[in-house]
């Protein structure tokens, strides 16, 4: 039942590194943030923070759920979650759902994890529909079931991150220019 | 009871005025204005509340006691301008009544010498308030009443009209210099009697009160003479504050040249505007001094390889004006004695006459008589003896007429002004074709300009905006920086210079840029939009959205502020905050072709390919030279199914800018999809030439051949092209690659349907849980786990 995930052995993802090489937008700002439950103090600022050492504490029964609410409909690429076992031992999710949708009633599951002692940023890359990029206004991370069946959970960061767009105009859509000598002729500003 | 006596109060406060001791001039204004009624007190005191910095006050105060100075009412205007109250400031301007507004001859008759400043001001309104048409007129006719006003022929400029420079600058329409220069003798509410400024010439030399100096009230005796006697920086003290501020520019050239004859004494030539620039064809070339000051021998010197024309009648309005260059050549005292003849422009047309000034008016009528005498025979040997009183040349001395002497004026400050007159026309008809973004000869124009004139910051920094608007954005970088390096101070045109630094993506000097301008200049736009730009560049959107907004309060009336705060908004996918500043920014320069051009960008992004078309379209009639605008043009009737147009279109970009890669990269692009592929091989492979580390070049190539059947090159292309894209910027290159690396192009089992880049459906999902450099080992275990959550 439980699995492996290569992809967290694999060398470390940092969110923060691809949103400065631009390859992903961070969105979450232009969301609306909120938690099933959480204790005093453990609240959404400190699960968006900048900050690993600050977490998210969960104060009630499961599911404990985070909902990002945008604005309007927006393209989703992937969402990236920090966890780490080694400080949180019990408090470390262990099932993790990302569900996806208009509004609280019509939420629909695009994906259900295992994890197992993770330690780093795990990345879920969200599709939508026909394998189309996700737009949503909707997005919920649902944490089902805790290491060693603990009851809270800790969370200590979360970004949203939507795929960038491209500048200029292209007959087909290859993607941004990479050398300097092409991507400055691709728009006016 | 003690009077305050009107008189020496005013000179006080105008010398502390000039001095920019703003608190003891209202202060001792204010006095004034309690114990004396008069609309030239009132003005006194409004322009000590305006030079202070508190058009709020000036304006409280001129409106309650409504002077009838034409000069007050200009002031008043002005604050009512600055205040943004545009339909008061209309009203004073050009009021009458609703049924019968004035007409722009009803203005100059009532504002008398303001009148061409009135007029500037009433032009822009008329800019605030979209109305082109009336604008241009007023524009016309404030530089047809004075052709000094330089930001008169910008706005026309900006406006969109083609005027030609050689018509606008030139004083050969001028009854007088009363518009320029301020009349003779202090206009009304002006200046206070001069008669104590009218300084004695201290040593024999003969000092020379400078010549405007009766329209400014702060008179600084300046010797004409060479011998270099003064200090070169006196000349400058010339101009000084006056109520008419925009004249000081004209004083302030004027105080120039003379200012730099005299620090060329002893040089060969002397470079500036009362002087022929050595490389314009003239005769001779030699510096024609403008009968103001010839401060050496040597230029005296020069003057005696010219002929001498004597008298006034003689003198044509042009640059080969002999008769300017002989009289300045033949003694130092005659010039300045036509540096006091052009003082009293015409006695009789004062408008105000004070005891005080007819002190003045009369001496110089001696000398003007003594002048007159010296023209008859110019001789060009150098008068060894400044300053005496004498004419050294022989007396067929007349007494002209007032007349004559009007006339004999006016020509003397036509040819004094000729010099600037050429150097406004040059460099007129430089803006003039950057304007109508002929670039390239805008640059031919400018680079032909005299090297004094060409380096400094503003001629190269509109070089470098000329390179910008080509999109050489290399070479505009160059010209920046060497603007940066002359005058470090200057902030117009520095977002230019962010700008171009951000599409060649140096962020080390865009931040230095920032960081210096932030030092310099906080209240500015340009220095918020140079920090926007820097942050934009780190994909910091946030921030850089929060500086360009800040770059908008600053200046609302800054139309590129707008437009790359829109740009921003862009990048956020704010899509409909993103129109609105467009908007805006269109709304306050209809000829900014970059909001038109982002508005065509929103279009497109919401794929509705007409209108974005339409936009992109009148961004190109603007400015008919980018290749980039003709660019998306083609991709969009492409996407429109227009493929001929599209391809006419992007043959006429390469044709007209081939060093842009991207117009060949559509074209091929479009052969692509049309299924020419032959002919889109050929467009990459020169491409290839051209851009040898696009990866997506290679990726097209290979795009290419797996439609041709290649197999084997298309996986090359394809490897090379990963190759190229190292930080695996681009997602879909993975996408469509591996099913090609992996499998070969006939395999599709595995691949999901997602209609791909060319109709292609070798596209395997996207799933990012492994890093971007993964490679196939891994995939396998992914289709395995996505089994297994289930």
């Amino acid at each position: 039942m439980i699995t492996m995930l290569p992809s967290e052995a694999v060398e470390e993802y940092d969110p923060y590194k691809e949103e400065r090489l631009g390859r992903v937008r961070e969105v979450g700002n232009q969301a609306v943030w909120s938690l099933s439950t959480c204790k005093p103090g453990f609240g959404v600022d400190q699960l968006r923070d900048l900050s690993l050492e600050t977490y998210w504490q969960s104060d009630g029964p499961q599911p404990h759920l985070i909902n990002i609410q945008f604005k309007r409909k927006t393209t989703v690429q992937q969402v990236c979650i920090y966890s780490d076992f080694k400080q949180d031992e019990s408090y470390t999710p262990n099932r993790v759902s990302i569900r996806a949708g208009t509004s609280f009633h019509d939420l629909r599951e695009l994906e259900v994890r295992e994890l197992s002692e993770p330690s780093g940023w795990l990345v879920f890359a969200l599709r939508g529909a026909d394998d189309r990029p996700l737009r949503t206004y909707h997005l919920q991370i649902a944490v089902i079931t805790n290491h060693q069946n603990g009851r809270d959970t800790h969370m200590r960061q979360v970004r949203v991150h939507a795929p960038v767009e491209q500048r200029g105009v292209t007959v087909q859509p290859v993607g941004s220019f990479v050398s300097v000598e092409c991507s400055q002729y691709a728009c006016l500003r | 009871m003690k009077m305050i006596i009107q008189e020496p109060v005013q000179a006080a406060i105008w010398h502390c005025l000039n001095h920019y001791a703003y608190s003891d001039a209202t202060f001792l204004a204010e006095r004034l204005c309690a114990e004396v009624q008069s609309d030239e007190s009132v003005h006194l005191l409004a322009t000590c509340y305006y030079r202070s910095g508190r058009p709020g006050q000036a304006h409280t105060l001129l409106h309650s006691r409504q002077p009838r100075l034409p000069a007050a009412r200009y002031l008043l205007a002005l604050c009512c301008f600055e205040l943004d109250r545009l339909a008061e400031a209309e009203s004073i301007l050009s009021g009458g009544s609703i049924l019968k507004p004035k007409g722009h001859d009803d203005v100059s008759g009532e504002f008398g010498d303001s009148a061409s400043l009135a007029l500037r001001l009433l032009a822009r309104i008329y800019i605030r308030t979209e109305r082109k048409a009336k604008a241009a007129e007023a524009c016309k006719k404030s530089l047809k009443l004075n052709p000094f006003l330089w930001s008169a022929f910008v706005d026309l400029c900006n406006l969109g009209e083609s005027v030609d420079s050689a018509k606008v600058f030139t004083t050969a329409g001028l009854d007088s210099f009363a518009m320029c220069q301020g009349p003779a003798g202090g206009g009304p509410g002006t200046e206070p009697a001069p008669q104590q400024h009218h300084a004695p010439a201290p040593h024999g030399v003969g000092h020379v009160t400078n010549v405007n100096i009766t329209s400014t009230p702060y008179q600084t005796p300046v010797t004409a003479l060479g011998g270099g006697a003064l200090p070169p920086g006196c000349g400058l003290t010339v101009s000084k504050a006056t109520p008419d501020s925009e004249k000081d520019a004209v004083r302030g050239k004027q105080a120039l040249f003379r200012s730099q004859l005299n620090s060329t004494v002893g040089s060969p030539y002397s470079p500036s505007f009362g002087f022929l620039p050595l490389d314009t064809p003239s005769p001779g070339g030699e510096s024609l001094p403008l009968g103001l000051l010839s401060s050496s021998p040597a230029l005296t010197n020069n003057a005696e390889t010219h002929d001498t024309k004597p008298g006034f009648g003689r003198r044509v309005l042009n640059r080969k004006d002999r008769a300017m260059l002989g009289l300045s050549g033949s003694s130092v005292k005659e010039n300045n004695k036509a540096n006091r003849l052009v003082t009293p422009k015409s006695p009789s047309r004062k408008i105000k006459t004070r005891s005080s000034k007819t002190a003045l008016t009369t001496p110089n009528f001696n000398e003007l008589n003594e002048k007159n005498r010296s023209e008859r025979q110019l001789k060009s040997e150098p008068r060894g003896r400044p300053g005496s009183e004498t004419i050294t040349s022989a007396a067929d001395a007349k007494p002209l007429t007032g007349q004559q002497l009007q006339v004999a004026a006016l020509t003397i400050q036509r040819g004094s002004a000729e010099g600037l007159m050429s150097l406004l026309r040059d460099v007129g008809a430089a803006y003039q074709q950057l304007s109508q973004f002929s670039c390239r000869r805008a640059v031919d124009l400018l680079s032909a300009l005299p090297a004094h004139q060409f380096d400094t910051g503003w001629v190269l920094s509109m070089l470098g905006k000329a390179h910008f608007e080509l999109n050489d954005y290399k070479q505009a970088v160059r010209y920046f920086q060497m603007v940066r390096e002359r005058e470090p101070y200057r902030l117009e045109t520095m977002e230019y210079y962010s700008t171009a630094l951000w599409h060649l993506q140096r962020e080390v000097e865009l931040s230095a840029l920032a960081q210096d301008l932030l030092d310099h200049g906080r209240h500015s736009a340009e220095v918020w939009c140079a920090a926007g730009n820097c942050f934009s560049l780190q994909k910091e959107h946030e921030t850089a959205i929060r500086f360009f907004t800040r770059a908008v309060q600053v200046t609302p009336q800054f139309a590129y502020g707008h437009t790359l705060l829109g740009h921003e908004y862009v990048m956020t996918e704010e899509l409909e905050k993103a129109l609105t500043c467009f908007r805006r920014a269109v709304s306050i320069d209809p000829r900014h072709y970059n909001a038109w051009y982002g508005i065509g960008m929103i279009f497109y992004k919401q794929e509705r390919y007409t209108m974005a078309e339409m936009y992109f379209k009148n961004a190109l009639d603007i400015n008919p030279q980018s290749s980039v605008l003709m660019c998306h043009v083609g991709v969009v009737q492409h996407n429109l199914q227009k493929t001929d147009a599209a391809l006419l279109t992007l043959n006429r970009a390469i044709a007209l800018d081939p060093a842009n890669p991207l117009c060949k990269f559509h074209r091929a692009s479009v052969f692509l999809s049309s299924e020419r592929l032959q002919e889109a091989l050929d467009e990459l492979l020169q491409l290839k030439q051209m851009v040898p580390n696009e990866s997506l070049v290679f990726f097209l190539l290979g795009k290419v051949h797996e439609k041709m059947g290649h197999a084997h090159l298309a996986r090359m292309h394809f490897s090379w092209a990963m190759d190229l894209d190292p930080k695996g910027a681009n997602n879909q290159l993975k996408e469509a690659i591996e099913p090609a690396i992996s499998r070969g192009p006939a395999d599709d089992d595995k691949t999901a349907g997602e209609a791909g880049v060319l109709g292609d459906s070798s596209f395997l999902p996207a799933d990012m849980t492994a890093t971007p450099e993964a490679a196939e080992p891994f995939q396998p275990i992914q289709a395995m786990e996505s089994d297994e959550s289930l």
